[in-house]
């Protein structure tokens, strides 16, 4: 048994180990001298299990089991009642345990009879109480739920006078109005009531003074209820891998959306938020990525909801020129601007407020989350938000706080140093050119002969003509209670922030209303409704624009125009006015509903049937308009006239209707049985309409798409039923023997109109055993030792989040000569099975000191064999590829995470945690055939310029390798003999000192231009939370790491050499010159260099970043609050990136061109800035 | 509630849900059809059959993805390249030096097209089979089209990339005459003998099926059918043939609804659809720009010095092609074949993107050439060309009277062929393959070795299709 007094007595500070051994002999003889009973002890072991049981009936169980008699007086024990666990427990810690609050005394005589006395008064006692004139004090004592308690000791701590509550939970006590109230009962925390603060508010019955009180349940960490799927169960019950985070840690920080809030909070958790813009999408992975096609973003169960996460984003059939895409992807006329923003700034989970979710967990391993069966194999997050509680006065929470955020911008070229070093460049491709015989370029002799016409007069701090600091506000509301048969909780919260950039906004509302009913004991039933609306001004790319504008032009031009931008480079590389790219019109609205109506129906004491129908719904709509003086970016060049713009919008609608039985029996001591047994229909629909039309009469007002002269695109799909179906059935039983051994067995069978008539039904089993090994014999004495556990899981999950209508042969509708044409475009493949992954898992947890010290670790082996990818068939079956589950990947990892109070006393806490997760990603099978252009690429920047490679790890870049730079003629002269003289006389005539030296492919001797350059994927990475509770004041810091990575920064690319003649970061002033030799960046040669991706532009993206810190001050009750109605009131302040330790050159080493995609992500694309925040706000209680 | 009553619901909860789901869980698409149901009446049969059209034109979207017939881009620059009447501005392609390899991408592209001509036929003729509530006549005739289609597309795969002119030959194409599926995506080639076969006994069904005129021009007619089998017969010469081409376009001549135009110019620069002597069009959308863009914006194409030099004494050198300055490459001798308006300031024509896939004129000049191949009446074959180049506007006949041999006659006919159908339909390069190798090497230089009057099957063949043999002497 756990010696909880020994702890609380002796551990207020944190002790060594050893110290701990020597201290326990002492303790052990104290105890047992405190104890009034012989040395000898008894060996009996005392086993209870009683909730809210007759104390008469306790003390018959312990003569049972010991052969102790015990002698009381009837009235005595009368009505007291008692709940205990308790587990090979002794007699003598038993009554000065667990009885200590009870108001009697035991006495042990002669070894086998125990007198139960009431505890005596004092004489001290019963003179106080003589002389002091006493009030009545009367009230009723509950639980969390609103139930009542009996049994409860209430003690007025200065008289020691204590009474004991009736049946109903209610009591009656003299007490004085400067007393203190103690309430205390086995199994809750010990409340205190300070009396002066009743009488102050004064609510009386009668005569007396009424103070009704509700007591918490005292539960230690290993009894915390821990939602897993289709139920609950305690962590100490846990076979599989799973995550809880603590909702507290990330409540009013402003991350406005759950999966940015994740970020080094779990081991195994991946979490990168794409760029900085407002409530954007984040890119998480849970152990690693485990499909190609399929997505790879876990599945989150929201309130039993199901949501899969997608982009909402509708390409209109136009974008924008995106610079830094060009430098990245290597090629010309890139346009991702607009794309770029929409998929990174749109998030699926934007329409949940943080602070309506009550906890959070993660599973991980096939034994937790094969009850997902066909959609588990990226992990499950299972969210559940705030409940109503019963018996409970409507109560008031509202919370208020406000941002200041300031954007984080590289620092480029200011007008004098791009003057200068374009000068330079232009100077040193004159001279190159003279040397090689070649025709001097146009804007080469224009800056060396006339840079007073070539160079405009302007110094344009370009990041700031198109940056801001904003403040932005975060206010909430919500209500809590409940009465006999229901309760409820509702919550309204509104968040408005202006983005960093000019022309993007972010605003909020969302809401939740939870309704419980119980209409008979028995039958129950729950509403639940999460609405959310979010209205969004996207963006176009134009602060990637500004990093590259030229600070010697102006925003505007004499005339009062935007200065026009095409003289900078050619039209494919897509340079343009960033103040002009500001005015364009991008917003997008969506209105989320979550919603489920449940009822439950208690068949028996211990089977329980509950039906739920659910809905997810995603409305979106997308509004974009090009003004005619925005380029829009095409093969030739702009092709709008006039403006374009367009208006879209699509319904994603999931039904899901899901019924189960739990059936939860505890056999008798040793074996306890729970089993899950259920079945699910789930149907998905999406319609989407989109029109883009061009031509409109001016760029102000008349942008809407019925003003529009040109209809060009008009696309849609609105189908009267759903899409696609999938009907499940699945099974979860856990049984435990002894409270040590713990067996869960799950199973799912799921079959999905996705699949072919033979292949439509997939099977995912999977098991997982648990040894509680700190429950046997030799560990149990173990007193600082509270649980080891040791734990393995082996099973199968799947993944169907592929397209509709894969495995058929379809025609699709195209038009010729006028009329419709129905063409044969996909060979469908009967044959294609569902994507599985097999996952092997060990683990263990560990839990000391009385849940002081907490560690878990675990390795993982998933491996997928046979996800699907489409394959190149014989170009004469007229098809290009067909669909086949012909790909493999695995991800093997181990994750670590340790928590302890390091210093626990009454005022100070210092509460520590960190988690570190390595995970390594490898592509088993892979034919060297198949077209990675089939892969995820909503940015358009991942396809050609990340590659996968059989046995090699994801996250590989491509690109050129740079050996050195050429510092001296003889270098040069061999660099130049290994060369392909072909590549030396016509591609590069200009070759020379302070070029940079390729790796050359050995066949055609010209500079490989594919290599993989860099493994970005990171070796290791995790969070690290410090807490500081001092009385009233709560500190926490919270940092996030990664280590191992690399990013490639776009914008170095073109700040090597000029790309047109577009600024560049101040990176470049490192060049190489004859006065500074010792550099890896070459000499400026504008227009003639190599201007491509190579492993110069790909860094180091170690990072230590504090993500946050908060600070909360918890106000004291006083008269104020009283006065104003509230019962608690906390101010607090956050602030998020203040610092980052990192080697990486770039803005942030903690960004992601595409949240979605499976090859990439590890691009530093500067589509957004990272923000520094800094928020402040109270929260009260009413 | 009893606890009967929750057992019930949970039953019919569970059984309802396994009953709807056997149609749910095959469900059908929304945004396009599943082969098997696509045609289930007459309109749905025009619809994909519509679709095999749509492939005949090669049909798809441009760089912007604007819709776009992409007929140019296989049967006009490619073959004209090979034939030495047109060339690339931005350099050697591979085509122009007869360097081109199995990797090469204009040759995936002949074959792709051929390919994928062939699957959309070969859906249709499986879909429409099964479907009793067409009338038998339009059944017959939408049939007779798709054979038609599919007879077109072996005969461009068999003389792109089959021993053609050698019966006994094992390098045939692959013969398709079911739809595609997973099990039978790999097939090897059948021989030439067979190929044959094949595509003239889908053209004698065509024939028969055929209407004499279609509803529009660019749906087929008999004629054009007809016309097709003699293209087909004179580049497989074998016995017989060259007589059996006489008589067919003989047949087209006089009993068909289609005559010369007075100038072939007005055909191109004018009248379009609308001339009589279009047997069979390529109809572009309204809003396409690619062969104009490439044709005129980018001069990509532009005409060769040889065809300058054909056409030198030629009415036609006033207006198939103009001098142009390029922005990028200086003055070229921009092809204005298809194009009436400014050559230098360059603005899109109502008929720029117009493309003819058979013409009268070819009946004129296949059947002269048979003559000339087959031993006929030389004056019979000189009056035939004399015919075609009054039409042109020619009126010095010289070098044709001239000619007093069946081979240098034949030598005039090719020419005229190269002239007349440059950039057009592919005619151009196979009249000049009909040549003796010599005499074809004197008027296309760049044809080295006699391998290289076929292309290689595309490498991504041989490779996922295990079965095909690449042609000799090429590597895979």
């Amino acid at each position: 048994m756990k010696f909880y007094a020994f702890i609380k007595a002796m551990l207020e500070a944190w002790l060594p180990p050893k110290l701990l051994l020597v201290m326990k002999l002492t303790t052990l003889l104290l105890i047992i001298a405190l104890v009034q009973v012989s040395a000898k002890g008894y060996s009996q072991k005392i086993n209870l299990n009683v909730r809210n049981a007759p104390l008469e009936k306790v003390f018959q169980i312990i003569e049972k089991q010991t052969g102790y008699v015990f002698f009381y007086d009837d009235n005595l024990v009368q009505h007291v009642t008692v709940s205990l666990q308790i587990k090979d427990g002794k007699i003598e810690d038993i009554l000065n345990t667990y009885f200590k609050d009870l108001a009697l005394s035991f006495n042990i005589i002669d070894q086998k009879n125990i007198v139960v006395k009431s505890k005596e008064e004092s004489v001290l006692t019963k003179l106080a109480k003589y002389f002091t004139p006493a009030t009545g004090i009367k009230g009723k004592v509950t639980d969390e739920k609103g139930k009542p308690l009996p049994g409860v000791t209430i003690i007025d701590k200065r008289t020691k006078i204590g009474v004991i509550t009736d049946r109903d939970g209610g009591y009656i006590i003299q007490a004085n109005r400067e007393d203190v109230l103690a309430f205390s009962f086995i199994g809750y925390k010990t409340k205190e009531v300070k009396l002066e603060e009743k009488f102050t508010t004064g609510v009386y019955d009668g005569s007396n003074l009424l103070v009704n009180v509700s007591l918490e349940v005292n539960t230690s960490d290993l009894d915390q209820v821990v939602v897993v799927g289709y139920g609950t169960t305690q962590r100490k019950d846990l076979t599989g891998a799973v995550s809880t985070i603590n909702t507290k840690d990330i409540e009013d920080v402003p991350f406005t959306t759950i999966d940015n809030a994740l970020a080094g909070k779990a081991a195994g958790v991946q979490v990168t938020k794409t760029d900085g813009s407002p409530g954007g999408a984040v890119r998480i992975r849970i152990r690693g990525s485990s499909s190609f096609l399929g997505g790879n973003d876990p599945l989150y169960i929201i309130d039993g909801v199901p949501l899969q996460v997608q982009s909402n984003y509708i390409n209109p059939g136009y974008d924008v020129g995106s610079p830094v895409g060009n430098d990245v992807t290597g090629a010309g006329g890139v346009n991702a601007g607009l794309s770029t923003s929409f998929v990174n700034g749109l998030n699926a989970l934007g329409g949940l407020n943080i602070d309506d979710i009550e906890s959070i967990t993660i599973l991980k391993d096939a034994s937790s989350t094969a009850i997902y069966g066909s959609k588990a194999a990226n992990g499950v997050v299972i969210i559940t938000t705030k409940r109503g509680k019963k018996d409970m006065k409507p109560q008031i929470f509202a919370s208020y706080y406000t941002t200041v955020s300031t954007p984080i911008t590289p620092k480029v070229l200011n007008g004098d140093q791009y003057r200068t070093l374009l000068t330079e460049a232009a100077q040193n491709d004159y001279d190159a050119r003279t040397a090689a015989g070649l025709p001097i370029p146009a804007n080469v002799n224009a800056i060396l002969n006339s840079p007073s016409t070539f160079f405009g007069t302007a110094n344009t701090n370009w990041i700031k003509e198109v940056t801001r600091n904003t403040v932005s506000n975060n206010a909430e509301v919500s209500i809590q209670g409940g009465g006999n048969s229901s309760k409820y909780f509702s919550s309204i919260s509104y968040n408005t922030t202006p983005g960093v950039v000019d022309g993007t906004d972010y605003q909020r509302v969302s809401g939740k209303i939870n309704l419980e009913n119980d209409i008979s004991s028995k039958f129950r039933f729950i509403t639940n409704l999460i609405i959310g609306y979010t209205n969004q001004d996207i963006g176009d790319g134009a602060y990637g624009q500004a990093i590259k504008a030229r600070p010697d032009f102006a925003p505007r031009d004499a005339l009062g125009n935007y200065t026009d931008f095409s003289s900078v480079g050619a039209s494919y590389q897509g340079f343009q006015n960033p103040a002009a790219l500001v005015s364009a019109t991008n917003n997008a609205k969506t209105v989320s509903l979550l919603g489920s109506i449940s009822a439950l129906y208690d068949i028996t004491k211990d089977l329980q049937f509950k039906s739920t129908g659910s809905l997810n719904l995603q409305q979106y709509n997308q509004r974009n308009y090009t003004p005619s003086y925005v380029a829009i970016g095409t093969y030739n060049g702009n092709a709008s006239t006039g403006g374009i713009g367009s208006n879209s919008n699509s319904t994603t609608t999931s039904w899901v209707i899901e019924n189960t039985l739990t059936y939860t029996k505890k056999i008798n001591d040793k074996n306890s049985l729970n089993v899950v047994a259920g079945q699910s229909y789930e149907t998905d629909k999406y319609s989407y309409f989109s029109a883009t039309g061009e031509g409109y009469p001016n760029d102000n007002v008349l942008t809407s798409l019925s003003s529009a002269i040109t209809p060009l695109i008009v696309k849609g799909d609105n189908p009267t039923s759903p899409q696609n179906y999938l009907l499940s059935f699945y099974l979860r039983a856990n049984y435990t023997y002894l409270d040590k051994y713990l067996f869960t067995f799950t199973g799912r069978s799921d079959a999905s109109s996705k699949f072919g008539p033979n292949n439509k039904t997939g099977y995912f089993p999977s098991g997982a055993i648990a040894w509680r090994i700190s429950k046997e014999n030799f560990l149990k004495d173990v007193k600082w030792i509270d649980d080891i556990k040791l734990r393995g899981s082996y099973g199968l999950t799947g993944n169907q989040n592929i397209g509709n209508q894969m495995y058929r042969t379809l025609y699709s509708p195209y038009s010729y000569a006028g009329s419709s044409a129905l063409i044969p475009t996909q060979l469908g493949n009967q044959s294609i099975k569902w994507e599985s992954s097999r996952e092997a898992d060990g683990g263990l947890d560990i839990s000391l000191f009385n849940g002081r010290l907490q560690a878990t670790a675990d390795y993982y082996n998933k491996q997928d064999n046979d996800a699907l990818l489409s394959l190149p068939v014989a170009p004469s079956s007229s098809y290009a590829s067909v669909l086949s589950n012909a790909v493999g990947i695995k991800n093997t990892g181990v994750e670590v995470s340790l928590d302890g109070d390091i210093i626990r006393t009454k005022d100070f806490k210092w509460n520590a945690s960190v988690n570190v997760t390595w995970n390594n990603s490898v592509v088993t099978k892979l034919p060297p055939t198949a077209d990675l252009g089939q892969l995820g690429d909503l940015t358009g920047l991942e396809y050609g310029n990340t590659t996968l490679v059989k046995g090699q790890p994801l996250g590989l870049i491509t690109g050129m390798k740079v050996v050195g730079i050429i510092k001296n003629q003889a270098q040069l002269d061999a660099y130049k003999a290994k060369l392909s003289p072909f590549w030396a006389q016509y591609l590069q005539p200009t070759l020379g000192i302070g070029d940079p030296m390729f790796d050359l492919d050995p066949t055609t001797k010209f500079p490989n231009m594919s290599e993989v350059i860099g493994h970005a994927a990171p070796k290791y990475y995790g969070g690290i939370t410090q807490g500081f509770t001092y009385k009233n004041f709560d500190l926490q810091f919270y940092f996030t790491f990664s280590q191992g990575g690399k990013l490639l920064w776009g914008d170095h690319i073109a700040s090597e050499e000029f790309s047109g003649t577009a600024n560049a970061n101040v990176s470049m002033l490192n060049r190489y010159t004859p006065s500074n030799t010792n550099t890896d960046e070459p000499r400026l040669l504008l227009g003639d260099a190599l201007l491509y991706k190579s492993n110069l532009d790909l860094f180091n993206s170690s990072y230590l970043k504090l993500r946050t810190l908060t600070f909360n001050y918890h106000f004291n009750n006083s008269v104020w609050m009283t006065r104003a109605g509230m019962k608690n009131v906390t101010l607090f302040a956050s602030a998020t990136n203040l610092f980052t330790i990192t080697k990486y050159p770039g803005n942030d080493p903690e960004t992601s061109d595409d949240p979605y995609s499976v090859t990439g992500g590890y691009f530093d694309v500067s589509n957004y800035p990272t923000t520094r925040t800094y928020s402040i706000g109270i929260k009260a209680g009413f | 509630m009893k606890y009967k009553n929750i057992q019930i619901i949970m039953l019919l909860l569970i059984t309802c849900s396994f009953g709807a789901c056997k149609k749910e869980l095959n469900v059908y698409p929304t945004t396009s059809e599943v082969d098997g149901n696509v045609i289930v009446d007459a309109k749905s049969a025009s619809t994909v059959l519509n679709g095999v059209y749509y492939r005949f034109a090669n049909a798809g979207v441009d760089y912007n993805n604007v819709p776009t017939v992409k007929w140019s881009g296989v049967n006009e620059s490619v073959p004209s390249e090979l034939s030495g009447m047109l060339t690339n501005s931005s350099g050697d392609d591979g085509i122009l030096s007869f360097t081109f390899n199995s990797k090469t991408s204009e040759v995936s592209d002949e074959w792709s097209y051929g390919y994928n001509l062939v699957n959309a036929a070969n859906g249709f003729l499986k879909n429409v089979d099964p479907v009793t509530s067409i009338p038998a006549a339009t059944k017959k005739q939408m049939e007779a089209e798709a054979l038609f289609l599919r007879a077109f597309a072996n005969e461009q795969l068999l003389l792109y990339f089959g021993q053609y002119n050698d019966p006994a030959s094992k390098y045939g194409i692959i013969l398709r005459d079911q739809v595609v599926s997973t099990s039978n995506i790999n097939q090897p080639r059948a021989t030439v003998a067979a190929t044959y076969t094949s595509i003239l006994g889908d053209l004698n069904t065509a024939i028969a099926g055929l209407p004499s005129l279609n509803t529009q021009i660019y749906y087929t007619n008999s004629w054009t059918a007809k016309l097709l089998e003699a293209q087909v017969l004179i580049n497989r010469g074998a016995s017989g043939d060259y007589a059996q081409v006489i008589a067919l376009t003989n047949d087209i001549i006089t009993n068909g609804p289609f005559s010369l135009e007075t100038n072939v110019k007005d055909v191109f620069w004018t009248k379009g659809f609308a001339s009589n002597e279009v047997m069979l069009g390529v109809q572009p959308y309204a809003t396409e720009t690619y062969k104009y863009l490439n044709n005129q914006f980018y001069i990509q194409y532009p005409v060769s010095d040889s065809l300058i030099s054909f056409l030198q004494n030629d009415p036609r050198n006033k207006w198939v092609y103009q001098i142009a300055n390029s922005p990028y490459y200086g003055p070229l001798p921009e092809f204005t074949k298809y194009y009436s308006g400014d050559p230098v300031n360059v603005n899109q024509t109502t008929l720029s993107e117009y493309c003819y896939a058979f013409r009268l004129t070819e009946a004129y000049l296949l059947q002269a050439e048979a003559i000339t191949l087959s031993g006929g009446n030389l004056a019979q074959a000189k009056t035939l060309l004399k015919t075609v180049e009054g039409h042109a506007g020619i009126t010095d006949f010289t070098d044709v009277d001239n000619a007093s041999t069946a081979a240098a006659l034949q030598v005039l006919v090719v020419k005229e062929e190269m002239k007349n159908f440059v950039g057009e339909n592919g005619q151009d390069w196979f009249a000049l393959r009909r040549l003796p190798f010599a005499t074809m090497q004197t008027l296309q230089p760049a044809i080295k070795t006699a391998t290289t009057l076929i292309f290689p099957i595309p490498n991504t063949e041989i490779t996922t299709n295990g079965q095909v043999i690449q042609n000799p002497g090429y590597s895979n």
